[in-house]
């Protein structure tokens, strides 16, 4: 006896045909009214076009630095000209061996159509100088970040970490850790710039 | 926010780590399944599940170049100049959906060859797709990707000197109940049911959860498009699962009923 209530039990779904059916017809009232209620606010999706983040889609955090030259670069004054930030520093040797790549993408670039920027992470201008355009003969702007203020705004914990930022100022790509070499910084610059 | 680690003085960037457990955890959870929806325990079961883990890693190794070559056709003019740019081990020059696409055509091609049910696939590759799905939004978490709109709840974190839902743990905590229930059910589910079932549940965590993001994409007067796809999927797993109902309904000559593991598997 109990085991033909048992089958008769099993022989039945959990939940019939019907019940799906109605659940569809619940489904689509509920669904469609969450949609409507929760849609996306036309100043929260502004909001999120103008957050400053460093972060691949959001706008670069915007900085003043002096080179070593002491002339002061401010990025923003840079919008409408895609920018490389490198953050690096002479200790750091994948950091110094990307520097001759670096060079070249600047030179590639007409020095100045696309930006490059080395922002050093808490050196002296001495030192920088001595490595930077005696050692390694670069000729694309050096920044001190002497403080690492700079470094810390870009969330950086590791050198060396480039910032590929397009005309409008909003970050497109990054690359954490080296050396880069030509091709991949060509790579990250083609996201950047307009054909 | 924690964007990479370093661990012995190494730094590990957090998003391609997490997509690396991402895929360790599909596979295991899929290979698994696979093992429990075998017709016969034993060496048969053992078989699918060895015939999963390697189909997952061929589905790597073609999404890997199905996403570089993509990514190779959309800035072409690039890779002329430095065809070696195609080796590169930079995980960024990748296109997500070719990869996909590819991954997705080479694990079900070498899993059909090794005469494996369509439908038992899928049931397993669900189970595996959801777990890595947990793994893949506590990554999210982690670097900040797909944040949340912002909340004074109790619970919300701090990103950009903002407090945020953190969205990302609100849809990796609904995943595991998702992938729990689907593993509990499996054994007694009817071929390809633990799919739909999948899209149901699925379908009602994206609805719900999506309203959250700060970022979704959008139509006309905001309309979340994540919501609008999910609440088609929702739509159309409920009357594929209505059908299984009827199919359980309807008794057999001995008044059993029907098999809930059909012999094509």
């Amino acid at each position: 006896m109990a085991t033909m209530t048992d089958s008769a039990t099993n022989a039945k779904p959990a939940f019939s045909a019907s019940y799906w059916r109605g659940l569809m017809l619940v489904a689509l009232v509920l669904g469609v009214a969450w949609i409507n209620l929760t849609r996306l606010s036309q100043e929260a999706n502004a909001q999120n076009r103008t957050l400053y983040a460093p972060m691949t889609g959001f706008l670069a955090p915007d900085f003043t630095l002096s080179t070593t030259d002491g002339e002061q670069i401010r990025l923003s004054a840079l919008r409408d000209t895609p920018v490389v930030v490198n953050f690096w520093a002479t200790w750091c040797p994948p950091c110094r061996a990307e520097m001759p790549a670096l060079e070249r993408l600047w030179q590639q670039y007409d020095r100045g159509s696309l930006m490059v920027l080395g922002v050093d992470q808490g050196e002296s201008a001495q030192v920088v100088e001595q490595f930077g355009r005696a050692t390694v003969g670069t000729t694309f702007p050096l920044l001190l970040d002497s403080r690492l203020r700079v470094g810390a705004l870009y969330g950086v914990r590791a050198l060396p970490t480039t910032f590929f930022i397009d005309a409008q100022g909003r970050i497109q790509d990054i690359k954490i850790g080296g050396p880069l070499n030509i091709a991949t910084l060509l790579e990250g610059a083609a996201k950047i710039v307009d054909d | 926010m924690l964007p990479v680690l370093t661990v012995a003085g190494l730094t590990i960037p957090t998003g391609p780590l997490a997509l690396l457990l991402a895929y360790y955890v599909g596979t295991e959870l899929g290979a698994r399944a696979l093992g429990r929806l075998a017709p016969r325990p034993g060496a048969r079961q053992t078989h699918w599940q060895t015939a999963f883990a390697n189909a997952s890693l061929l589905a790597l190794a073609a999404g890997l170049i199905g996403a570089r070559l993509g990514y190779a056709v959309r800035f072409s003019s690039l890779y002329w100049q430095s065809p070696l740019l195609l080796l590169s081990p930079r995980p960024g020059a990748l296109l997500p959906l070719p990869g996909l696409l590819a991954a997705g055509a080479a694990g079900m091609l070498f899993l059909a060859r090794k005469d494996i049910g369509l439908w038992a696939i899928a049931d397993a590759t669900t189970v595996g797709v959801a777990g890595a799905l947990v793994v893949f939004n506590l990554g999210r978490f982690l670097t900040g990707a797909a944040y949340g709109l912002p909340t004074e709840l109790p619970w919300a974190v701090e990103l950009w000197g903002v407090r945020r839902h953190p969205v990302q743990l609100y849809e990796a905590a609904a995943l595991i109940v998702v992938v729990a229930f689907l593993w509990q059910r499996l054994p007694r589910a009817q071929t390809g049911e633990t799919f739909w079932r999948f899209v149901v549940l699925d379908g009602v965590s994206v609805l719900v959860l999506d309203a959250f993001h700060a970022t979704s994409p959008t139509w006309i007067l905001g309309i979340r498009i994540p919501q609008v796809m999910a609440l088609a999927a929702l739509l159309a797993g409920l009357y594929v699962l209505s059908f299984y109902a009827r199919r359980a309904e309807t008794p057999t000559a001995t008044g059993d009923p029907q098999p809930v593991s059909a012999p094509s598997r």
